[in-house]
């Protein structure tokens, strides 16, 4: 091989150096972004399950608030209508 | 003149309406409002033929009843239970939820207001003989005491007797009056008795349905928040996964890119051995496998459509349980009012047990399928997984597309997008390049998020995305 060569091969080699430095550099900047969505993912899904968890207890406190208010509800018409039907019942 | 010219004993006129001062006017029976004469929710089980009752119905089946209501029916006269048997017949066949619409309905059953009403108006019709008997007794007196008076100017013998006669009727209309008396103590006992029911039966229902109104407004505020958080988290899952498949797609442009380097290395002379031990190859082989692993093994860790459905599923079924509260508020005021049920009702589409994953169609009927597009060679769907676009530029050029769709029209058009608002809501930078696959799925979860996704809107993005490809 000559010293032309040589040199040729030698610029070749640290031209393509270079350019995989460089997707060195784009392959790590893709890494720390993978890191960053996925860390933004995961805070924003438990932030986003959190408040789902705390809005379904509040409907569900709700049901169970209606629930209880139709059972006394229920019970003082039971009372009044047994109430009325005693009270036909006994004229 | 004799006792021949004695007015005839009174009795009670048929035609000839007495003209003696009204006596107190016998309270008016109060207005009942008009309500199905059975429940609705009994006539059902009337067609069932399942009417017949029987005590044990009841005894056996008192399992709606609380302990102490069941202490007080158990502690009823027979005839008691006999007619709180007949009016709850039925109820037990009632679900469990619509039970107390069940109950206020036998509330409302006419035939308890009924019962008071008869025996009020039985009441009423015995007052009024009474007081036309009272009347016919006063014109007697009058008439009586004015012959009293004359015959004794005429010094007509005998006229003690007549005022005899005169104390006995005045005698009977005393006792009339006493009659009277009882009979309106009778009314009102039973117009009371009715009222003291009908009052207390109202405030019953009023406080349910307070109550109902009351807790249904933060229920819907609440249901709206989760449909918000459910769109956000869909909307989410889009846009992490968008950024998953650009890194994809970075990570094989990179690989792509260091095979040429590789060939350029060949190139110059350099055995397979000198390229793989080459720094800068090695160094990349090794970031390369790392980053697609990490992807890999993170999008496993997050497991976001996993997620997603869990949390659909949740509010799903949160969502479903609402409907028959909403239906069952409608419902007390309908039986409160009286108002007949309105039949072949849609059924409310809102809130439908969740069955599986909810999947986004665009289809369109009468349109042909996004899939069986074709621009030259290749699918719509392959070219818009394969061709990738700066979000930013996306945006101007959906922004531009309306622009232009909407000609000279000066009526801003409905879905310009706000490249801030947008880029904020789905933490994009702007300078990704996305897949156009992803963007219109991004674009559709940003509009839905918004509540601003609409049928044209969903055909223009496919449209434009149709002709970006074109181009």
């Amino acid at each position: 091989m000559t010293t032309h060569q040589n040199n040729t091969n030698n610029q070749s080699t640290q031209a393509i150096n270079s350019q995989l430095a460089d997707l060195l550099n784009e392959a790590k900047k893709v890494d720390q972004e993978i890191d960053e969505t996925n860390k933004e993912a995961s805070v924003e899904m438990t932030d986003l399950e959190v408040k789902i968890g705390e809005s379904i207890k509040n409907v569900e406190q709700i049901y169970s608030d209606l629930d209880q208010i139709e059972k006394d509800s229920g019970d003082k018409l039971d009372k009044l209508v047994l109430q009325q039907a005693e009270d036909l019942a006994s004229e | 003149m004799s006792l021949e010219h004695l007015p005839p004993s009174p009795s009670v006129p048929e035609e000839k309406k007495p003209e003696v001062p009204e006596v107190p006017e016998v309270p008016e029976v109060p207005e009942v409002p008009e309500v199905p004469e059975v429940p609705e929710v009994l006539v059902e089980k009337k067609r069932g033929g399942i009417q017949e009752f029987s005590l044990d119905a009841i005894r056996n089946r008192d399992f709606f009843l609380s302990s102490e209501n069941q202490g007080f029916f158990h502690k009823m006269s027979e005839g008691g239970k006999k007619l709180a048997a007949q009016l709850y017949a039925g109820l037990d066949r009632i679900t469990g939820v619509k039970r107390i619409v069940g109950k206020m309905g036998i509330a409302y059953n006419q035939s308890l207001v009924d019962h008071h009403r008869k025996k009020a108006v039985g009441f009423k019709s015995e007052m009024d003989g009474l007081n036309l008997e009272v009347k016919a007794f006063d014109r007697s007196i009058i008439e009586i005491q004015s012959l009293v008076e004359s015959f004794k100017q005429e010094g007509v013998p005998d006229v003690e007797s007549l005022a005899l006669k005169l104390k006995d009727i005045e005698q009977q209309k005393k006792y009339l009056l006493y009659q009277k008396d009882k009979t309106q103590s009778q009314i009102e006992k039973r117009v009371n008795k009715m009222k003291l029911f009908t009052n207390e039966r109202d405030r019953v229902a009023d406080r349910l349905i307070d109550h109902y109104n009351e807790k249904l407004e933060p229920m819907e505020k609440e249901l709206e928040n989760l449909q918000k958080y459910k769109d956000q988290t869909d909307l989410l899952v889009v846009v992490t996964e968008a950024k998953h498949n650009e890194q994809i797609a970075r990570l094989g442009g990179i690989e792509k890119q260091k095979r040429q380097c590789v060939e350029a290395l060949r190139g110059i002379g350099m055995s397979e051995k000198e390229i793989k031990k080459f720094e800068g190859v090695k160094a990349l082989d090794e970031f390369l496998a790392q980053g697609r692993k990490k992807l890999k093994k993170e999008k496993q860790n997050l497991n976001l459509t996993k997620k997603k459905a869990e949390i659909n599923q949740k509010i799903a079924k949160v969502d479903a349980k609402a409907n028959p509260y909403r239906d069952k508020r409608e419902e007390f005021t309908r039986v409160k009012e009286g108002r007949p049920k309105e039949m072949d009702m849609e059924t409310r589409q809102r809130g439908q047990e969740f069955e599986g994953e909810e999947t986004i169609s665009s289809h369109i009927r009468g349109q042909q399928s996004e899939s069986s597009y074709t621009t030259g060679e290749e699918t719509v769907e392959k070219r818009e997984g394969r061709e990738r676009l700066k979000t930013s530029s996306f945006v101007s050029g959906w922004n531009t597309y309306l622009q232009e769709k909407n000609g000279k029209n000066k009526v801003p058009l409905n879905g310009m997008l706000d490249k801030k608002d947008f880029l904020t809501v789905t933490r994009l930078l702007g300078d990704e390049k996305l897949n156009f696959k992803d963007l219109k799925k991004i674009l559709i979860g940003y509009y839905n998020f918004k509540k601003m996704l609409t049928k044209e809107l969903k055909e223009n993005i496919g449209n434009f995305l149709l002709e970006r490809i074109k181009v």
